[in-house]
């Protein structure tokens, strides 16, 4: 690298390997204040680092913003993973907004790449999976269409839409208030039969009609498309044994 | 000029009015409270104050042990305990570390869902014997609440005990007294009860109930739980399952109960032959509680119970049946009872 020096200080006893650093470059500071080195898995920078106004000319900040960039998110990294550990890397805290800024962008640039990845995956998937159309229909006669993947019970739907339907046992057959209507018997039929775990936590549901499910238990199929769903005025949890409801 | 200075001032004083929050306290912090505290309003604060450190109440200390999932619902109220309108407050009773008046003074409502916690007496001769326990006790001791974790119940002098009551606790205590303790070693279980419930001589449990099958108030999904426990002889007495013209209307108007019938009518088979060391459940329905029986050195501990067979009369006005005393007398011998006092239904 031209204008670069090698120095070999020693620190504490311990041999230190430089990064080699276009040194020369640097303007406005004492040389021997700012060294960059690496002891073995730790980086750290010259604490004597007052605020540095770096000068690059064009061709060198392609070099040293990629040697910083890969520095800064190691560090970061370190950093991250065992913030108590002496040994490891600590970052002083360096009033350069530049190298900050590098540090930073560096470390978000992977948070970008990985969250984009992410989301190119789920868009691919949404596109090849079914979907079909559900009405729920509140007390007060207000509908809500959404469309909700096939293999997803209704519960879930109903919670990914925000929709006012609780599930306190969290679709453990434990409860009854994601109790829901089904309006037209011709889909009632559709629907499987329920279990006879289903069907003791149906007992204990407020309202309960001929057409009557748990939203936990109906998974959405496509013979069920347009299923339309009210969702009863009330619901019951932690029924006291032998309890009549009176009718409101 | 004036007007205005006026008009300026009552917008001043309602702004005040309408920026102040309204604060809720709620005192209990089982799903009363925290269903109550959910629904509150967009910018009411709300407090929740409870007797012990811990909150969830019944959820915490009445649902048995073997019954995780009902206890997931702690999630929905932890979500509403995490919300920074919403603060919990343990170890405040109220009436002694605070009184009402001083609630109403600090807060616009006070809510008072605080459940109810004590026994009604038994009212039988003999209820001060040892070995006699409100259910509830029971319960908070395999549950590990700090109100009874020294309660200690003798669970070695005898073979027996008896339950009297026929709902989804008695069925509760039952199968903790009579489930494998391998498998309640894998559940949340006070870790004293199941010491003491692995070194316990019980075998035999009696569910007493003043009347019938068709009356007893049980819910399906428990009762199908404890009749598959591996390795239990069920007795029913098939005599027990006849069932009147009334108890044919009860049926037709309630689900729960007709699904309950048809539940004992299958379990009632004519009975194998038991094994050594089985574990037994006998239902005994229309015979309700006489006296309790004390042990004959006169120690002070109870030897067994004198149950009255009744029979059930229609009740015109509510269409519904109550048990009457026959004067025919049985006793059952057993070391511990466990009575479930009924808080919805009159006696």
């Amino acid at each position: 690298m031209e204008g670069a020096r090698k120095i070999w200080p020693i620190i504490g006893g311990s041999f230190l390997e430089p990064v080699g650093l276009p040194v020369s470059h640097l303007r406005g500071i004492n040389r021997h204040e700012f060294l960059v080195f690496r002891r073995n898995d730790a980086i750290f920078l010259s604490s004597q680092l007052r605020a540095v106004h770096l000068n690059f000319t064009s061709e060198l900040k392609n070099m040293f913003v990629s040697r910083f960039y890969r520095l800064g998110s190691y560090a970061v990294q370190r950093l991250v993973k065992a913030p108590v550990f002496r040994r490891h890397s600590v970052l002083p805290a360096i009033h350069h907004q530049y190298l900050q800024t590098q540090c930073g962008i560096g470390y978000q640039r992977d948070e970008l790449f990985s969250t984009a990845a992410a989301k190119l995956d789920s868009n691919e998937g949404n596109e090849t999976e079914q979907k079909i159309n559900v009405t729920f229909v509140d007390k007060d006669g207000e509908e809500v269409n959404i469309k909700v993947p096939v293999g997803m019970s209704m519960l879930e739907a109903a919670h990914e839409n925000d929709l006012d339907l609780e599930g306190a046992c969290e679709a453990s057959l434990a409860c009854s208030t994601c109790h829901v209507i089904v309006m037209d018997m011709s889909q009632y039929n559709k629907i499987p039969d329920p279990t006879d775990e289903e069907n003791d936590m149906l007992d204990l549901a407020f309202g309960l009609t001929e057409t009557s499910r748990l939203g936990c238990q109906i998974i959405a199929a496509r013979e069920l498309d347009g299923i339309r769903l009210a969702v009863p005025s009330a619901t019951r949890n932690f029924a006291v044994d032998g309890y009549k409801p009176k009718p409101h | 000029m004036v007007i205005l200075g006026k008009l300026k001032f009552l917008s001043r004083s309602f702004a005040a009015l309408s920026s102040a929050p309204l604060r809720i306290c709620i005192v209990g912090s089982a799903p009363a409270g925290f269903y109550t505290a959910e629904k509150a309003h967009e910018g009411v604060e709300v407090d929740i104050l409870d007797r012990l450190p811990t909150p969830f109440g019944l959820v915490r200390s009445g649902v048995a042990p073997d019954h995780p999932e009902t206890k997931v619902v702690i999630n929905q109220f932890s979500r509403v305990a995490q919300n920074e309108r919403c603060s919990f407050y343990g170890n405040i009773s109220l009436g002694s570390s605070i009184s009402l008046v001083e609630l109403r003074e600090m807060y616009n409502a006070v809510v008072l869902s605080y459940g109810a916690e004590s026994d009604r007496s038994i009212g039988i001769h003999g209820e001060d014997l040892a070995g006699i326990h409100a259910a509830r006790e029971i319960v908070w001791w395999y549950n590990g609440h700090q109100d009874c974790r020294n309660l200690t119940p003798d669970l070695k002098s005898s073979d027996t005990a008896v339950i009297l009551g026929q709902g989804n606790v008695a069925l509760d205590v039952a199968r903790v007294l009579l489930r494998p303790t391998t498998e309640l070693a894998r559940t949340d279980i006070a870790c004293h009860a199941l010491a003491a419930l692995e070194g316990s001589s019980i075998r035999r449990v009696f569910l007493v109930g003043r009347r019938g099958p068709v009356q007893a108030a049980w819910t399906a999904k428990e009762l199908r739980e404890i009749l598959g426990i591996k390795d239990l002889d069920i007795h029913i007495q098939q005599a027990d399952l006849v069932t009147t013209p009334a108890d044919e209307i009860e049926m037709k108007n309630n689900r729960i109960r007709k699904r309950v019938y048809e539940l004992l009518s299958k379990a009632a088979n004519p009975g194998t032959s038991p094994l050594c060391n089985q574990r037994e459940l006998h239902f005994v329905f229309f015979h309700r509680p006489e006296k309790f029986l004390e042990l004959d050195d006169k120690s002070g501990h109870l030897a067994g119970v004198r149950l009255e067979k009744t029979i059930l009369k229609g009740d015109d006005g509510q269409m519904k049946q109550v048990a009457v005393g026959t004067g025919v007398y049985e006793d059952i011998s057993c070391g511990q009872v466990l009575w479930n006092s009924d808080s919805t239904e009159e006696h």
